[in-house]
């Protein structure tokens, strides 16, 4: 079975976290997209990505009835990096809930998923199944993580190095009939930029987005 | 504050007197909205390659006769720049409250560009002024671009159901375009509308964003038919409220729309003049609309600052746009706040009496009684501003 290239997840029974880049890099962020369906309202981290449509630190994943403690854990890992809470350095946590029941937490549980998100090293499985899929386009790679809880799936997340832009992002996103399906560019990283300096940004062309959604629609 | 170039009109009013010959723009009054430096034409066209035209059709008096008039309306043109058919914008949107019509919205929202002039119309228009624009659009195998038209309601003054704008007058108005300062009031598309029960219109404003290092431009135009009187406010100054008290309106109309075109010379990229758009309203609000329940109002914002090619935008390979850091998108934020709400103003204080469809009379922002509340609560330059 093939592996991610561009993220890395990191498990935990109560806890899955999707990693673009290691806890503590240096200040940056990504594009990212993000579709609700249905009547998912478990999320947290909202109002930065709908702002400022980046992202940066991990993505978490948590049964909807513990995301605040998964976020205040996210927080936590924020302060780690700066205490002024950035929106670079892993402010504010966008954390996903996932209609399941919690399994019970040992008392230290935020020390551990912080230890496994610093030293990404993963424990026991978290109480949904995740299945890892990836396509091709010419130029670009397309990856999935599918979250499925009680049959239904109830997140995905896409990860691509095509350089997109958010409103390119959002039409990735809108593929998918999850209950919340995230889309993040990792081709274009935003560094913290000095006064006066800009940002250069890729962006892909129409026909190279019609082939990422292509390949998005029918991975191998 | 500096006082800038005092007019003669600003004079006399601090020397108490009485009479102002002919309309003039808020500054020439005297009344400074905000803080940040304009541009050398305070208007939309102090961004680089943006061009504005009006057509304007104002014909016959008396009884509405659907069809024949009185007539009371036009178009507004703003090339974004002159090719744009051909070399696409960045732009973002925004609708405080979305009883109207701005086309092209889909278009901004999932693929992030502007690839038209931008028309503003009454409501009746939309689809004939559409249709206008589409003919410039390349006829090839790619998709062909969204026209975008923005309305607002004039049927209180004009015989909108009569459909009195035709493709020749889109065309004169993309022809009358140009880069000199912008013709204010009861023109073009703004010709027939109100803005808090006075006579209303096209209005224009700018702001320069200022580093050690760069300089750029932050244009607003605005076609202003919305608000009621009661809530005017003019640089916080509850004008409407006093005014009310002592000239009542002759007609009482709905709170209606406004569509509100930002540019910026800024190289920004598409979810950033998403938040440019947003603020537009912060600048509305401030001159005391609440987007009511009825009103249209709608943002649109573009910027000059990056610019794609139409055969890179369909073409087979990546291409790469500048984007301003968004840790520095606050004086840019307070730019289009500040250009949005003196745009308004200028609307108001440039238009004058006008009298439409059967006889309904709309009279113009009386600009002596306003000076002086703005003196007697200390916002006319000279008497608290500097």
């Amino acid at each position: 079975m093939s592996r991610p290239t561009l993220f890395r997840t990191i498990d935990l029974p109560y806890c899955q976290a999707l990693m673009l880049e290691s806890w503590n890099a240096a200040p940056g962020r990504f594009f990212v997209a993000y579709r609700a369906n249905g009547n998912f309202n478990a999320l947290l981290g909202q109002g930065v990505v709908d702002e400022f449509r980046t992202i940066s630190g991990p993505i978490f994943l948590a049964p909807a009835e513990s995301i605040g403690g998964v976020y205040d854990a996210g927080m936590k890992l924020a302060d780690a990096r700066d205490e002024e809470a950035p929106i670079d350095q892993g402010w504010p946590p966008f954390t996903i809930g996932i209609d399941t029941r919690s399994p019970d937490r040992p008392d230290d549980w935020q020390d551990r998923l912080l230890d496994a998100l610093k030293t990404e090293q993963s424990a026991d499985k978290p109480p949904w199944s995740s299945n890892f899929s990836s396509a091709r386009t010419d130029d670009y790679i397309v990856e999935s993580s599918s979250l499925v809880s009680d049959g239904v799936t109830a997140a995905n997340i896409l990860v691509t190095d095509a350089p997109m832009l958010p409103s390119q992002l959002d039409r990735l996103a809108g593929l998918s009939k999850a209950s919340i399906s995230v889309a993040v560019s990792v081709g274009n990283r935003l560094p913290r930029l000095p006064g006066g300096e800009k940002h250069q940004v890729d962006v892909i062309s129409e026909a190279q987005l019609d082939a990422v959604i292509r390949a998005a629609s029918s991975p191998d | 504050m500096q006082l800038g170039a005092a007019s003669l009109v600003a004079a006399e009013a601090r020397a108490g007197s009485t009479t102002i010959q002919g309309r003039h723009r808020a500054r020439d009054l005297g009344i400074r909205i905000g803080r940040m430096p304009t541009g050398p034409k305070n208007g939309i066209t102090d961004v680089t390659g943006v061009e504005v035209g009006h057509a304007t059709i104002i014909r016959g008096e008396g009884a509405l006769e659907i069809g024949k008039g009185p007539i009371r309306t036009g178009v507004t043109a703003i090339w974004p720049h002159r090719g744009i058919v051909d070399e696409f914008l960045p732009c973002g949107i925004d609708a405080p409250n979305g009883n109207g019509e701005l086309s092209g919205m889909l278009q901004a929202k999932r693929m992030g560009v502007l690839n038209s002039p931008i028309c503003l119309t009454n409501t009746s228009s939309v689809g004939m002024v559409y249709d206008a624009l589409q003919t410039l659009q390349p006829k090839d195998l790619r998709p062909a671009g969204t026209p975008v038209v923005g309305e607002t309601w004039d049927a209180e003054l004009n015989d909108t159901v009569g459909r009195h704008v035709t493709s020749e007058h889109v065309i004169e108005a993309l022809k009358n375009a140009n880069s000199g300062p912008v013709t204010e009031g009861a023109v073009g598309g703004g010709t027939g509308m109100i803005c808090y029960e006075y006579k209303g219109g096209i209005g224009t404003a700018s702001r320069l964003v200022e580093s050690n290092t760069e300089s750029y431009t932050v244009g607003a135009l605005v076609q202003a038919n919305h608000g009621a009187r009661a809530l005017l406010r003019i640089d916080g100054v509850a004008v409407g409220a006093e005014l009310a008290a002592r000239n009542k309106p002759e007609i009482s109309p709905d709170l209606n729309s406004i569509i509100m075109i930002v540019a910026t010379d800024a190289p920004l990229l598409s979810h950033q003049l998403d938040r440019l758009s947003r603020r537009a309203t912060h600048g509305l609000a401030k001159t005391g609309s609440i987007s009511g329940n009825g009103s249209g109002d709608f943002t649109m914002a573009f910027s000059t600052g990056n610019r794609v090619p139409r055969d890179a935008f369909y073409g087979s390979t990546a291409y790469q746009l500048q984007s301003i850091e968004q840790f520095q998108l606050g004086p840019y934020l307070e730019a289009v706040s500040e250009s949005i709400e003196e745009a308004i103003v200028n609307a108001l204080c440039m238009a004058e009496d006008m009298t439409g469809i059967n006889g309904n009379f709309v009279p113009a922002l009386p600009l002596v009684q306003t000076i002086d509340l703005m003196r007697k609560h200390g916002r006319i330059a000279g008497t608290g501003h500097e």
